[in-house]
């Protein structure tokens, strides 16, 4: 019996060709009036408006060629069916010959009109003022709800100019204030429904249209209140200069994601959500040490300060787990934007198994842990950003040399660090997730270890919420502070005539070495602060020549 | 010198504002739409991901069409539902956030409501009326079929004396995200179905698109009614809309006509499916139709239902070289979810058990050996015959079983059985250890998913 085999190639025979092409164009105008007087020799005023166009538009097309013939350019995609449905021999699960066709293409416009202006008197008093709005092509949002108004006022005070002032030692004081107002409205959401077209359509080549934003009437700018004061000082010989600031920034109807409940149609929804005051200093000093002709000495001190709470928050509260798992988006009223939570630890039972707190005792529900709506359950564990940083840098330079380090430092702040987690440690396949596992060896065994250790027992099947309440427990966090010795850089540039037949006029040599190490930490474990999930930002030391000729 | 420059100025500002309202105008992204037309309207409902591909999954992975090949495998599996969902646990999810069967139903009823809001605004007298109509039919069909989805689902199995009391769905009408509702009686829930699917009766579509089975149609809604009114024990109903659907459309697919050896024997638009829904893609493994799923295989059980020269033996199963059972594709072509959509053989099936509840002996004999008869290799079937109508009831129950495996119907089939007191106990082993559902459990409805109790406080299942 003879059998018939007829072959089909449903990919033509050839090469296949894949091919994008994009371009670019930016347009940029600007026109500004800049105005500049002087009235009777004390009155100085100085204003600027202008108006700004910005257009941006990038545009993308690609095509896929089967079958092509580099010798003739020819292509046999006329031969495809792409909605035929055809067997994967791996599987036998079904795909289609991918017809990548199309194009795509973005505007990102803006309009900016501004104006500033100055009245300053005698050198004593400057009033100052600005005014600015930002429009964009923000879609599905009407005409005039696509800008943002921004404006402020200030008032300097030259202290040291007035006739009464005399202090000597600081011959340079001024005092600022200014107050004001920004908006900003999220480019990625809108009043209206939105959809997103989905390249390629459905099986039937349908195209299809997915829901990208639900519709959100009651949308708004965000608005940000500021309020600044200032000080500004030198003394004689500019030994000493800094400045002095204090900031209140309330911000209201933030744009943020919060949860909803999923019978809306949606799970996370981004809307104004939250209203939040923060508050900080910040201080500058630069001390001249040492200033001889040969050898200088300066140092910069850097200090800041920082506060922020959330004074409402307009979305849904969800569960406890929400709140440990990421406060950002579940913030709590009353406490930092960055705050974090935890589950508070209550130990091991006898097998091993992590406890917490439900109704005010100890318990291994752990469904209804998370579920509960009760934050007062959950240990509040400090920030996730440092309320104190700032740096301090010392340069010093003698003759042809120079020598500058930095030394940053960050304080009060904690940080989660990872332990044994069964759901990763059973995904790892030795990556990310089983590194991070050092606690495995320490993890309870046998009966008694509970007394021991607070490392869960390995279970299997993993149990991801028996895991949650350990990883997300109060035992984990570790305080964050630490100082770090952040660069040093060595130059040595020699003057002209110093080295005999230099070939150059001009010529430096440096090394620089950044990442250098932390020399101090308030944890004893082997994280760093800034990495505490991760890999360490690697030490860099460059060294460089520079001549000009 | 000074002013040289100052004649640009108007020509600048002229230039300025004359464009400045288009300028801001320009759409983002050429693939960003706000729906306003009837093309983009259909195109939002072309969405079968949402629509079409994603009901409930564990009516199927609670089922006893299978039984996992192992304890390892039971242990291997994925999401904890999977695996909580065929011991029947009383905490199903532990944990698990997103549970697709609640979230996807709601998100494709928020489709449907989307369409609906934008379809009622369009004042245009001079757009395609029939086109309006069939999408509004398209949108209300759907928002039925998921929403009675979710309710066979999270919800008790209809009953006549308790479902005004029992709780059933949050009905979701608007797609205003800002309100959160609270759940609704068992009662409503069918009520709002039904006021959905009676209204898209008169606007569908009347014939089956045959090349694209995943839109909706005037068969798919009688169809629908039947499936609905079988569940809720209203036979004389369901018998009326099996008889509707069968006068619109009644084509079975003769057996002898597909491969024995093909892993996908059927096509997607095969002659049999009404309407093509499919189990969620891409989440529960286990209850995928592919060989490569080694975790479990067919409930023997059931399998030993199957004669030898009944072609579904050979058709709806495969053996792998070692030896183990599993399920080929089925009704959804070569797309390895479960088919759960509307077809034919049901309504035979709905239609067949109805006359027998009705004593009409002789009909429900016709009806089932209508469709066996396209089951059988050529010149093997005997007819089945009955003593009276409890045996040709039992014997159409099998029949259902054996014809329906797989296709998310059983779960539903035992919470309505059992309420007329079939008193089916299930019961599973693993490692020693013998798991038992009873009936009328209230572990035969799916706990409500921790995510949507914390943000909405709707009322959990007792279980």
């Amino acid at each position: 019996m003879r059998q018939v085999v007829t072959k089909k190639r449903p990919f033509p025979l050839g090469d296949i060709v894949n091919s994008t092409e994009g371009t670019y164009h930016a347009h940029y105008g600007r026109a500004q009036l800049n105005y500049q007087t002087q009235i009777a020799s004390k009155n100085a005023i100085n204003t600027i408006a202008g108006y700004e166009v910005k257009d941006y538009q990038s545009s993308d097309s690609y095509y896929t060629l089967y079958g092509y013939n580099e010798a003739t350019a020819t292509n046999l995609n006329a031969t495809i069916n792409p909605l035929q449905d055809l067997p994967k021999y791996y599987n036998g699960e079904i795909t289609r010959i991918p017809l990548t066709i199309g194009n795509n293409g973005s505007v990102d416009r803006y309009l900016s009109y501004y104006a500033n202006g100055s009245y300053a008197y005698d050198h004593r008093y400057i009033l100052s003022g600005s005014v600015r709005r930002d429009e964009s092509n923000l879609f599905g949002v009407s005409s005039n709800q696509k800008g943002v108004p921004l404006w402020s006022t200030g008032f300097a005070w030259n202290i040291s100019q007035e006739k009464f002032y005399h202090f000597s030692a600081l011959p340079y004081l001024k005092l600022r204030f200014t107050y004001g107002y920004n908006g900003n409205v999220d480019k990625s959401t809108s009043a209206y429904l939105t959809t997103q077209s989905v390249a390629g359509g459905n099986l039937w080549g349908q195209p299809i249209l997915q829901i990208k934003n639900p519709p959100n009437p009651s949308l708004r700018w965000e608005k940000v209140k500021n309020i600044n004061f200032g000080l500004d000082f030198g003394s004689s010989q500019n030994r000493i200069t800094g400045s002095l600031e204090y900031w209140i920034k309330n911000g209201i109807d933030l744009i943020g994601f919060s949860p909803i409940a999923p019978q809306t149609g949606v799970s996370v929804f981004k809307g104004n959500s939250a209203d939040m005051l923060s508050k900080g200093i910040d201080i500058t000093f630069k001390v001249l040490n040492l200033n001889r002709t040969a050898i200088q000495w300066s140092t910069v001190y850097l200090f800041n300060y920082n506060t922020d709470k959330i004074t409402s928050y307009k979305g849904k509260r969800g569960g406890n787990s929400t709140v440990v798992s990421g406060n950002y988006i579940n913030p709590l009223e009353g406490f930092s934007y960055y705050s974090i939570f935890s589950y508070k630890w209550m130990g091991l039972d006898t097998a091993g198994n992590p406890q917490s707190i439900l109704n005010g005792v100890t318990s291994k529900d752990y469904t209804n842990i998370r579920s509960s709506k009760n934050p007062t359950e959950l240990v509040y564990s400090g920030k996730q950003t440092p309320t104190y940083f700032g740096s301090v840098r010392n340069t010093l330079s003698y003759k042809s040399w120079e020598l500058s380090f930095n030394i940053t430092y960050k304080f009060k702040y904690n940080f989660r660090r990872t332990s044994l987690n069964n759901t990763l440690l059973y995904q790892g396949n030795g990556s990310v997730a089983s590194y991070q596992q050092d606690d495995y060896n320490m993890r309870w065994k046998k009966r008694g270890d509970e007394l021991t250790t607070n490392v869960p027992a390995l279970i299997y099947p993993a149990k991801s919420i028996r895991d949650d309440i350990y990883t997300f427990s109060d035992i984990l966090i570790e305080k964050a502070d630490h100082i770090r010795l952040q660069d040093i850089r060595i130059d040595y540039q020699p003057v002209k005539n110093r080295i005999k037949n230099l070939p150059f006029p001009a010529l430096d040599i440096y090394l620089y070495a950044s990442n250098l190490g932390i020399l101090w930490k308030a944890t004893k474990k082997k994280i760093d602060p800034d990495y505490p999930y991760g890999i360490p930002a690697p030490k860099i030391i460059s060294l460089g020549f520079k001549a000009t000729f | 010198m000074k002013y040289s420059y100052l004649y640009l100025l108007p020509i600048f500002i002229i230039a300025i504002s004359g464009c400045k309202k288009d300028f801001l105008d320009a759409k983002p992204n050429t693939n960003i739409v706000s729906p306003t037309s009837l093309d983009e309207y259909q195109a939002m409902l072309e969405n079968v991901d949402y629509l079409n591909r994603a009901t409930p999954a564990l009516l199927q992975t609670s089922s006893d069409d299978y039984v996992f090949t192992s304890y390892g495998a039971w242990q291997g599996t994925v999401f904890n539902a999977e695996r909580n969902s065929y011991i029947w646990a009383k905490d199903l999810y532990e944990g698990q956030r997103d549970v697709k069967d609640w979230n996807i139903g709601y998100s494709s009823i928020f489709i449907c409501n989307n369409v609906l809001e934008g379809l009622d605004k369009l004042k245009n007298t001079d757009i395609n009326k029939r086109q309006a109509n069939n999408l509004k039919g398209w949108a209300l069909f759907m928002r039925s079929y998921l929403l009675y989805d979710l309710v066979r689902s999270f919800s008790p199995a209809y009953d006549i004396q308790t479902s005004s009391i029992e709780l059933g769905m949050p009905i979701r009408l608007k797609s205003g995200i800002d309100k959160v509702e609270q759940r609704s009686s068992v009662e409503q829930t069918y009520n709002q179905i039904f006021s959905d699917l009676s209204q898209s009766v008169s606007l569908l579509q009347p014939g089956i698109t045959t090349t694209n089975k995943e839109r909706p149609s005037k068969v798919a809604a009688m169809a629908l009614y039947a499936r609905i009114y079988l569940s809720m024990r209203n036979y004389a109903q369901a018998e009326r809309y099996a008889d509707s659907t069968l006068n619109l459309y009644h084509t079975l697919l003769d057996y002898n006509t597909l491969s024995l050896t093909e892993k996908a024997p059927f096509g997607l638009n095969n002659l049999e499916t009404i309407l093509h829904t499919t189990v969620i893609t891409n989440y529960y493994n286990t209850i995928q139709t592919i060989e490569a799923i080694t975790a479990v295989t067919i409930n023997p059980e059931l399998y030993n239902l199957y004669e030898n020269n009944d072609l579904r033996k050979h058709i709806y199963f495969g053996t792998t070289t070692s030896g183990r059972l599993f399920m080929k594709f089925g009704y959804s072509g070569s797309y390895p979810m479960p088919f759960t959509g509307l077809a034919t053989d049901e309504i035979y099936l709905i239609k067949a058990e109805c006359q027998a509840r009705r004593n009409e002996v002789q009909g429900a004999l016709i009806t089932i050996n209508t469709l066996l008869g396209n089951r059988y290799k050529t010149g093997t079937f005997i007819p089945l015959t009955a003593i009276d109508a409890t045996d040709a009831l039992n014997k159409i129950l099998t029949e259902r079983r054996k014809e329906l495996i797989w296709r998310s119907l059983r779960w539903t089939d035992l919470k309505r059985l059992n309420k007329e007191g079939a008193a089916i106990f299930l019961f599973r082993e693993l490692n020693g250890t013998r798991y038992t559902l009873f009936p009328n459990d209230p572990k035969y409805v799916f706990p409500i998913p921790d995510e949507e109790r914390e943000l909405s406080g709707i009322r959990q299942n007792e279980r």
